[in-house]
């Protein structure tokens, strides 16, 4: 059964090849697509209207829109929402106005004020690399990637609430039950290893964030193109190890006899695919029981490289660990990985709603130097330069404080920081400029969407083209109104 | 940067002024407005590339003057009281602000300010080359769109004459031959009747056929064997619960509301039970409808009825939206877009910003559609929304009166206070840790007054931690009439009633929540949103109170909200309420601190005593009453409906033009203004309007639901959209026979199964010729399913012996892996737990959280549960293999499998394995497959395996064989 068929204004059933493809197969990937059709009678409608004939070519996978500069992507999630004055937003004025109450318009947790008390920012800001951007104390080691990272200082988002900041950033919609980024960049590119999940997602040790599986959920695509919760360890997805008792040759032992009794099986009924295909996913299955551990197993990684993530170190080791791993995802094919720094609530995370600097001293030290250290280390495998690096939060959070007393600030979606590193990206660039307090964007200010937009076409995909169809309407990650990518950022 | 652009630009607005007597050749008479010719290159540079350039975003074009004042799909932007286009530009307007990428210069929005100012002039014969608008797409008009099958009224349909007489005999034969005589098809010849049983079962209950059940029906040689089969089929009770769930899909069921908290919809279940009933019964389709729409206004209305409701309920709902009147609408736009693929299947929602651009259904359309909605009251904890329980067993134990509940209460109670003595004895005597000493956490003003804001009646979502209170006047705690006994008066309050929210800051959360509490008179109070207390009358002192854990786990670091309403009624006045931690006084405060710590201060017999007074208490406590339970129903507002307007751009502050109720113009007979409808039951209007025998679509739309359920496929294959961009249907004259069929049977669900199921083409086997028609286009074979995710969850509990066939209830907690868990924000407190008899419930009643799906049925296809869906996927993926091949549920099931055949033939192998077979294929095996399989577990046994670990992987094979996963 296949979910959306359609035909808007005939041809092809009004599918493109694409959709089919993936409703079609409905695996990790084009390999033995032939074998994965879920539905012969659906697919069969689109294949005779295009005049292709019942069998699709195996190994086929949706070819990108247009020459891809970047073939992955790593999304450095900061869940909570990093503050923009602290890290790479200067606003020399804000430290004098440290205390004062001032009119400011601001919309956070605590609903829409007009008037907040400043909080001056908590950290030195420093010029660094040729380019000369501005960064705070908070990130030495990023420091010294500047001219590697292209700046967005004027981002906005549709809502300061968490719950629907995160489904905006990751899903491009407010509303619960869209896909994510990146079953949007696995739908339009297929994933070229077959033996790993083409979306990865690791989260912190404090647990998902809010909403948990909602943020990276394949909504009304096919459940193959939702995000898979990676960790270290012998047992890296779910039920990817076999029990104890069926390790070894027993399980290949009852894979062949399985293997054999399904093909005689499927030999009874030829005209049945699906018959035949599941041999191809028994097969498939049994082969990333050895890929997914052998991909996460880091014994082979010298220390130098360990060190380099800051994995020696027992404030870094875990986030280092992660983006670590990224890298031997992406060296795997694996087309989009997203990490989570904070997990849970409040100060779990960056969510910075009490003291400001024991939050952000604690999110950004665990983060920092295995941020750089990944940097460092795509760019000196010569890897940066196909793989996308996006760094930022839900929203940022406000220059006034929250409550009477403290450093603590509330959310903010008018205006915040973001960049990204990599994948043909202009290193050193910053485009957007908030007001002087950095409370909202005043220049090349830029949706959320049109970030969305960026890393789609940066993916070889038009934003503008790259659509499903679902519930009567050609859905596109970036919505119905075109989007144009940030092109001041772009190599 | 921005300011050198801005000097270009300015030079370029001085040279178009100086050029401006010159820019208008085409009408040199009319001298061209100096605010114009000031504004327009400003225009150009920097609204024309996405307005009348090369895009008309939002339908709006900039190219003329008229195309401007036409607008977009937010109407005339120089029209209103805050002109759009002033707003936009200004950066005050909530969400358009233009340009997008930042705001213009100051000296670029004076010049198009003063054009504004000056009635924005645009000369007639100035046109910028560009767009006219994006929505000037031929659309097809109502007339043309009438023309579509789909809105062709129900009619009897002459039933076509094949020449083979075999399929002559039954309609649905009948028209399917007349396509493969035309095609020139052989159908397939009928499947055995082992394969039909099973097809049958699982069609009709989602169940595998019990061996008991397969061997009848093979034993049974009289020609009726397959209707007796199929009538004791739908008698089952599990074919209420098979039919539930593909209802379930389409209602998008779910028990929670998602978004951040993503709490639970008390008894959410029970909607689910009033389908399972529905279907068992053989509601009429007419009254399934007018329930769920409208069991609420039904003349006849009853509990059961208003259950049926819940219909309304199951929309996801943010209790924090970043926009409360637009929430709203999300809602109410959830409801219609359901409501109008569920029983209509049509796409209204793609009506909801602009005209529908393929179907004819008008914005319009739309919001009449919403506006037979828009008067239900919104989800809400408040409680209130009581339905006596209609299913409660008569004389049967379970139930108990409230007088003899109350008597063992005491009972209890007395008991328990023996126990509580001895731990207070306990306690009294030992060392303590610190957190044990309790701390003010929001001072009561007998201490002193902290701030609240308050005003005299509630507000939509007043008791939520997100609203807005900055309205409301502040006053210290400590609210009333001098005088009242016990009272510390800080703020005079006189009104007949009071709402009031504080803020307090938590650094660390505490383990223990006492609440301090004076009220004259009803008082509810929540925190962060969550009701923790609610008294009626009036009490004379402060009292404490232990509050649950449900209640400290609301508690967060940072801002906290507590919100109480109070009610006067007469006499005294007063209300104010305090938290801490640590212990109330009294029994409560023993009772709570016992729970926590009685495991380390008593000894071991009487915490045991404890433990099981408690659980009794519980029991008691939690049986059903005759009394009325939450019940998760709809009712509308009081007063009068609110008017309904088309919404620009779908946004609810861009409201446009009035529309009253009414249904989709193109579903009216020409010239009909539509149904009555009244101010009030204006949903029952709806429902009886959909209900009704002549309604073009919706029996059409129902009789291809069950369909789809025995071929696998709709005869039209978008069961959610018949409209343009849908796919035809392949038979549409069977499709228009057999939603007259189920007028005719007087929407009898088990009289069209029985139509469909008693067809030579429903009994046809899987084998059938490939020939011309590859992809059973014309259905001359059966086709090969692979079972749903909950059939097959289902059939491996029932293979393996662990199936608990109860029906009905609250929906259970599976075990679920902690890697899954692990994902949550709140690891510890997003899952329950439950019984193993529980654990071998159907997968119907596995509770159904939005942000946390169940792995198992997710990987299997089971549907995203924000949006209905109509046609599930029937995927095979490497993660569904690794779960069916690794996973705990499978492999504890192929133990418990191996251990029931070891139990059943104790001592032969190649009985167990027959058994085995037959429990999971549901045929004897052939002497070839029973050979091999026996081959396979001798070879495991040889290679040291012991012989409950090697049946227990031959059964693993078993349930992931081909003829197990799949249905032919």
């Amino acid at each position: 059964m296949i979910h959306h068929p359609h035909s808007p204004g005939g041809g092809f059933c009004g599918r493109t090849r694409r959709e089919f493809l993936w409703e079609a197969g409905a695996g990790f990937t084009g390999v033995a697509l032939a074998g994965l059709l879920g539905s012969k009678w659906l697919g069969g409608q689109a294949l005779a209207a295009d005049g292709a004939g019942p069998n699709p070519a195996a190994n086929m996978l949706p070819a990108p829109h247009h020459p891809a500069k970047a073939k992955n992507v790593i999304f450095l999630f900061m869940y909570g929402g990093p503050s923009q004055v602290d890290t790479f937003d200067y606003k020399p004025k804000l430290y004098e106005l440290d205390g004062k109450t001032i009119p400011v318009k601001t919309f956070g947790r605590g609903g829409k004020k007009n008037e907040g008390r400043v909080v001056g920012p908590k950290w030195k800001f420093k010029q660094y690399g040729e380019c000369g951007r501005h960064v705070s104390s908070l990130f030495p080691h990023l420091a010294g990637c500047v001219d590697d990272m292209a700046f967005l200082h004027a981002m906005h988002a549709e809502s300061p609430i968490h719950g629907s900041a995160m489904l905006n950033m990751n899903s491009g919609r407010l509303l619960s039950g869209h896909p994510c980024l990146g079953s949007w960049v696995n739908y339009g590119l297929g994933s070229v290893n077959g033996n790993l999940p083409g979306f990865v997602v690791m989260l912190d040790e404090k647990g998902g964030p809010i909403s948990g599986a909602k943020n990276w959920t394949s909504g009304y695509m096919p459940a193959s193109l939702q995000g898979v919760t990676l960790r270290g360890g012998a047992v890296p997805i779910l039920d990817v190890r076999a029990p104890k008792d069926m390790q070894g040759a027993m399980q290949r032992d009852m894979l062949d006899f399985l293997n054999a009794e399904n093909s005689r099986q499927a030999g009874l009924l030829p005209a049945q695919h699906d018959l035949a295909a599941r041999v191809d996913t028994m097969e498939l299955a049994y082969r990333m029981q050895s890929e997914a551990p052998e991909a996460v197993d880091l014994s082979g990684e010298t220390d130098e490289t360990k060190a380099l993530y800051g994995m020696d170190n027992p404030q870094t080791a875990d986030f280092g660990r992660k983006c670590l791993l990224a890298r031997r995802m992406v060296e795997r094919g694996v087309r989009f990985v997203q990490i989570y720094s904070g997990g849970g609530h409040n100060d779990d995370c960056w969510d910075a709603h009490g003291d400001l600097v024991s939050n952000h001293n604690f999110h950004a030290g665990r983060t920092d130097k295995a941020i750089a250290g990944l940097i460092k280390d795509l760019k000196r495998r010569g890897m940066l330069e196909e793989t996308l690096i996006v760094w930022g939060g839900e929203f940022g959070r406000q220059p006034t404080a929250e409550y009477a007393a403290g450093t603590g600030r509330d959310h903010n979606s008018y205006g915040f920081t973001m960049w990204l590193a990599g994948g043909g990206t202009k290193g050193g660039v910053a485009v957007g400029e908030t007001d002087e307090l950095g409370s909202q964007g005043v220049a090349d200010r830029f949706h959320v969407k049109n970030l969305h937009a960026t890393i789609l076409h940066l993916m070889g995909l038009d934003p503008n083209g790259l659509s499903y169809f679902h519930n009567g309407l050609d859905q596109k990650l970036v919505g119905v109104e075109e989007v144009d990518p940030i092109r001041q950022i772009m190599a | 940067m921005a300011g050198l652009a801005t000097a270009g630009l300015l030079a370029a607005v001085a040279g178009a002024l100086r050029a401006a007597p010159t820019d208008a050749p085409s009408n040199p008479a009319a001298p061209v407005d100096p605010a114009f010719a000031a504004a327009k290159p400003v225009i150009e540079a920097r609204c024309f590339k996405c307005h009348g350039g090369e895009k008309t975003k939002s339908g709006l074009s900039l190219a003329s003057g008229d195309l401007l004042r036409k607008g977009g799909l937010s109407g005339n932007p120089l029209e209103g009281d805050k002109p759009l286009l002033r707003a936009a530009i200004a950066y005050t307007h909530d969400e358009v602000r233009m340009p997008p990428t930042g705001q213009l210069p100051q000296a670029e929005r004076d010049i198009l300010n003063r054009w504004l100012n000056a009635g924005a002039p645009w000369p007639a014969g100035v046109k910028l080359a560009g767009k006219a608008s994006a929505d000037d797409d031929a659309k097809p008009t109502l007339e043309e769109g009438r023309r579509w099958w789909a809105y062709q009224p129900v009619a009897q349909v002459a039933v076509p004459k094949p020449q083979d007489a075999a399929f002559a005999a039954h309609p649905v034969d009948a028209f399917l031959a007349a396509k493969w005589e035309a095609a020139g098809l052989k159908p397939a010849p009928e499947a055995d009747r082992a394969a039909l049983i099973r097809r049958a079962a699982f069609d009709l209950t989602g169940l595998p056929p019990t061996p008991e059940e397969v061997a009848a029906f093979l034993a049974d040689t009289a020609p009726d064997a397959w209707e007796k089969l199929i009538d004791r089929l739908l008698a089952s009770p599990h074919y209420g619960e098979q039919q539930a769930r593909q209802w379930m899909d389409v209602v998008r069921f779910a028990e929670t509301n998602g978004y951040e908290r993503d709490s639970a919809k008390p008894n959410m279940w029970r909607y689910r039970d009033w389908l399972i009933r529905a279907f068992s019964s053989d509601m009429p389709f007419d009254r399934f409808v007018l329930e769920q729409l409208a069991g609420d206004e039904l003349p006849d209305a009853s509990p059961s009825s208003r259950l049926a409701t819940g219909y309304y309920r199951l929309c996801i709902w943010d209790d924090e939206p970043v926009d409360r009147a637009q929430a709203r609408a999300d809602e109410l736009a959830d409801i219609t877009d359901t409501t109008g693929q569920a029983f209509l299947a049509t796409t209204v929602g793609c009506a909801r910003c602009h005209d529908h651009k393929k179907d004819p259904i008008s914005q319009r359309d739309y919001y009449a559609l919403t506006a037979f909605f828009n008067n239900i009251e919104g989800f809400s904890y408040r409680a209130g929304r009581h339905v006596p329980d209609p299913w409660l067993p008569v004389g049967a134990g379970a139930a108990m009166t409230e007088s003899d509940r109350k008597a063992r209460l005491d009972a209890l109670d007395t008991q328990t206070d023996e126990v509580l003595a001895e731990f207070e004895k306990a306690w009294q005597a030992g060392d303590h840790p610190k957190e044990e000493t309790g701390r003010v956490l929001l001072p009561d003003a007998r201490a002193q007054g902290v701030t609240w804001r308050y005003a005299p009646q509630k507000a939509d979502g007043w008791e939520t931690p997100g609203f807005d209170d900055k309205n409301w006047k502040t006053g210290a705690g400590g609210f009333g009439r001098q005088g009242t006994p016990g009272s510390v008066v800080r703020t005079a309050w006189e009104s007949r009633e009071i709402v009031m929210r504080t803020r307090f800051n938590l650094t660390e959360l505490p383990k223990s929540l006492v609440l301090s509490l004076h009220h004259d008179d009803d008082v509810e109070i929540y925190l962060n949103g969550f009701p923790i207390h609610q008294a009626k009358g009036y009490v004379v002192k402060y009292e404490d109170f232990q509050l649950p854990q449900e209640a400290v786990s609301q508690l967060v670091v940072g801002s906290n909200v507590l919100a109480v309403r109070c009610r006067q009624d007469f006499g005294g006045q007063y209300i104010d309420a305090g938290l801490s931690s640590g212990w109330a006084t009294g029994r409560p405060g023993w009772l709570a601190r016992t729970r926590m710590h009685g495991a380390q201060y008593l000894p071991a017999a009487s915490w045991k005593r404890f433990g099981a007074l408690e659980r009794e208490r519980a029991q008691v406590a939690a049986a059903p009453a005759v009394r009325n339970f939450e019940a998760q129903v709809v009712s509308e507002r009081p007063g009068p409906a609110p008017v309904q307007h088309v919404l620009g751009r779908g946004s609810v502050h861009n409201p446009r033009e009035e529309v009253a109720p009414n249904v989709p113009a193109v579903m009216r007979p020409p010239g009909s203004p539509g149904p009555a409808v009244p101010a009030d039951k204006r949903r029952l209007a709806l429902a009886r309007w959909i209900a009704d025998p002549a309604n073009p679509m919706a029996a059409k739309v129902y009789a291809n639901r069950i369909f789809q359920q025995h071929f696998g496929r709709g005869l039209a294959p978008t069961p959610g959209d018949f409209g343009k961009l849908g796919t035809k249907p392949s038979h549409p004259e069977l499709l228009q026979y057999l939603g007259a069929a189920l007028v005719r049977e007087k929407g009898s669900t088990k009289a069209m199964h029985r139509l469909l199921m008693t067809s030579r083409a429903y009994r046809m086997s899987a084998a059938g010729p490939a020939g011309s028609d590859a992809d059973n286009n014309l259905l001359a074979r059966a086709p090969v399913r692979r079972l749903s995710a909950e059939e097959f969850r289902d059939a491996v509990l029932a293979a393996s012996g662990q199936l608990n066939p109860n029906v009905g209830g609250p929906s259970v907690y599976a075990p679920m892996p902690a890697e899954v868990l692990a994902g949550a924000s709140k690891p510890t407190e997003v899952w329950g737990t439950c019984t193993p008899e529980e654990a071998g419930r159907r997968s119907l009643y596995i509770f159904s959280k939005r942000s946390l799906r169940y792995p198992l049925l997710e990987v299997f296809d089971q549907p995203d549960t924000d949006q209905g869906c109509h046609a599930r996927f029937g995927t095979l993926t490497p993660t569904q293999s690794l779960t069916t091949m690794n996973g705990e549920f499978m492999n504890g099931s192929a133990a418990a499998f191996a251990k029931r055949l070891m139990a059943e033939k104790p001592g032969d192998r190649a009985a167990q394995l027959r058994r085995g077979l037959f429990l999971a294929l549901c045929r004897d095996p052939d002497a070839g497959t029973l050979a091999r399989h026996l081959a396979f577990l001798q070879k495991l046994e040889a290679g040291g395996h012991s012989p409950e670990r090697a049946l227990a992987c031959v059964c693993l094979a078993i349930l992931n064989e081909n003829a197990f996963i799949f249905k032919d």
